[in-house]
């Protein structure tokens, strides 16, 4: 079983081109937020976040590489609704988009297919990430007539 | 005594007090870096910068150049591919490779890692120190013994200046003044090459991070370290070191690149089929470098409510070469050279240039009347009603009909041509069918 991971992203702005600190072995060091503007959100493991309209709670149970990077990433999330009770047979699609660069991916959308070991658990495809700096991930969940979504900005490195 | 310095420059990783400053030649010598740096090693073994004074199209075109110029090509393609044989006076002209001592071809790690100012634009202008200071990304190096190490902007991928290094060498001015490889260019003007927050360098897409200790042997901390498999478009045609590594991240590279979309309107008496490519995930055109070389395509087919192919074209069957297909609809992008009106084919001849190539991005913003400009469009049609239409685009590094005319010359072992990839991007593959009614298909 992979261990639960926090990654942790840095918070406020940090101008580009500037050197990340890499004299020590503080794991916050070892971002590349050269590459990252503005101020982008911070996830902790099995932290549930709201969508927009409160209808479901998504929490990032796995995610590999610990930190969103350059290349491919695999997510697992657990979704509920806002009581906590895991969401079954709903579509879950993960769009990651760069609106810096005004780009997206291709394929756009990476679905999550349900978990045969977890009710609620879904293990996204694997998408890779083009590029490093800001890309904004919408999380789009419909469960029969419900519809939400939410919305993270979040530093890739590279 | 060579063997001896050797094997205490072998042992300096695990006793580096014992062993003071190497000699520079020895510093020279890529396996001698391996001896401390082992993974950074093993990645650049793999990369075609390793590969770039035995690639044997390298050398056929090195071959007949000089031939057909009397000698007058001189340097001008191993002054890139192996600088350090020209640095050092091992060779003038290319011509003697074979002869050549391996540590001395290809882009080593001593020379970029000696670089200390870029004196140009284009053609390798790059100036080394030859001081023995290895200068790297790291700004606080742990003391090594065997070199002394400094830090450079020129080698720190976060810094745009990092840029210059690269290319200056990918940047290319031919013998008669055409300018046929324009990568370092196509980026300073894309908005990737823009300083600021969406400023992008060649090695923060080209030599991917990871975390890990950049010397073995010495306590050191973890760091963001970079690849330097340093993946484009090429691959060794010979038996080379991680091929099958280098094959995966050139590939995962170019599937990254380009969006495309196929609008499909059927009707009588003919189906118009738009198609639309962007690229957005290229620092630079698509292709970029070799541009006249290589061969980029757009394979379209379509087939009516019978399933009879009612269309096709950029259709190639393994081994075919491009052009040898009557294709009246062929849409590709490459770059062709001309000298006085008629269309030469090595850059050697070439005086002229006519370029159509998919431009890196320039704006990020919709409403910017330059978002379209990394935007081509083409439209195609198709006798009667298509129920069924698909796109995907192919890439060949060096063009099958390039090969031909080196194996006609003499100039290249037939045998390669087989081993020549091409690679179709599935990532760029769109299926339309009928069910969706006229309208815009994505992969």
């Amino acid at each position: 079983m992979r261990a639960l991971v926090w990654f942790v992203v840095g918070l406020g702005a940090c101008a580009g081109g500037e050197t990340a600190d890499t004299n020590g072995s503080d794991d916050t060091a070892l971002i590349d937020d050269a590459a990252c503007t503005g101020a982008f959100e911070q996830l902790v493991a099995n932290e549930p976040i709201a969508t927009s309209d409160d209808a479901f709670r998504v929490a990032w149970v796995d995610v590999d590489p610990t930190r969103p990077a350059k290349g491919e990433n695999r997510w697992s999330l657990s979704v509920t609704d806002a009581s906590g009770v895991p969401v079954a047979g709903a579509s879950v699609v993960v769009t990651p988009f760069m609106s810096v660069h005004g780009h997206g991916l291709s394929p756009a959308d990476y679905v999550g297919d349900e978990s045969t070991t977890a009710i609620g658990v879904y293990e996204v495809t694997p998408f890779n990430l083009s590029m490093p700096g800001t890309w904004e991930f919408t999380v789009t969940i419909v469960d029969g007539a419900t519809t939400d979504a939410l919305e993270l900005a979040l530093c890739v490195q590279g | 005594m060579r063997t001896g310095v050797a094997l205490l420059l072998l042992g300096a990783c695990t006793s580096p007090a014992v062993v003071g400053p190497a000699d520079i030649n020895e510093l020279m010598k890529p396996e001698v870096c391996q001896s401390c740096h082992p993974d950074a090693y093993r990645q650049w073994s793999g990369s075609m910068h390793a590969h770039a004074a035995d690639d044997p199209v390298f050398l056929a075109m090195n071959q007949r150049g000089q031939r057909e110029t009397n000698g007058e090509l001189g340097d001008f393609c191993v002054n890139c591919h192996a600088p350090m044989a020209v640095r050092t006076g091992a060779t003038t002209d290319g011509l003697n490779l074979d002869d050549v001592p391996q540590y001395l071809k290809g882009v080593t790690c001593f020379y970029c890692h000696q670089v200390d100012a870029v004196e140009g634009t284009h053609n390798n202008p790059l100036r080394l120190a030859m001081d023995g200071v290895m200068r790297g990304a790291i700004a606080d190096p742990v003391p090594a013994g065997i070199h002394d190490s400094a830090y450079s902007a020129l080698l720190d991928r976060t810094q745009h200046e990092s840029a210059d290094l690269c290319g200056s060498c990918h940047d290319i001015v031919s013998p008669k003044g055409a300018h046929i490889e324009r990568t370092w260019l196509e980026w300073q003007t894309s908005l990737y090459g823009r300083e600021g927050g969406v400023s992008l360098t060649c090695g923060q897409c080209h030599m991917d991070g990871y975390d890990g200790k950049s010397t073995i042997g010495f306590d050191v901390p973890t760091r963001r370290l970079h690849s330097h498999a340093m993946p484009g478009v090429d691959l060794a045609l010979v038996p080379w070191p991680e091929a099958d590594e280098q094959r995966r991240l050139v590939v995962a590279s170019l599937e990254s690149s380009l969006l495309a979309q196929l609008c499909v309107f059927p009707n009588e008496p003919t189906t118009t089929m738009v198609a639309t490519l962007e690229n957005v995930g290229a620092g630079h055109s698509f292709p970029s470098g070799a541009v006249q070389d290589r061969r980029v395509w757009v394979e379209v087919n379509a087939w009516d409510a019978d399933d009879v192919l009612v269309m096709s074209t950029g259709k190639r069957a393994p081994g075919q070469g491009l052009y040898e297909v009557d294709d009246h609809q062929l849409w590709e992008f490459r770059d062709r050279h001309y000298d006085r009106g008629d269309e030469v084919h090595f850059f050697w001849q070439v005086v002229d240039v006519t370029s159509s190539l998919l431009d890196a991005p320039v704006a990020a913003d919709p409403l910017d009347p330059l978002w379209v400009q990394n935007h081509r469009q083409r439209t195609f049609t198709a006798p009667g009603v298509v129920a069924r239409a698909e796109l995907v685009v192919h890439v060949e590094p060096v063009g099958l009909d390039i090969l031909d005319l080196l194996i006609a010359s003499g100039d290249l072992d037939p045998a390669f041509r087989t081993r020549m990839p091409r690679f179709t991007l599935e990532s760029t593959r769109v299926d339309w069918r009928a069910e969706r009614g006229a309208s815009c298909a994505t992969p």
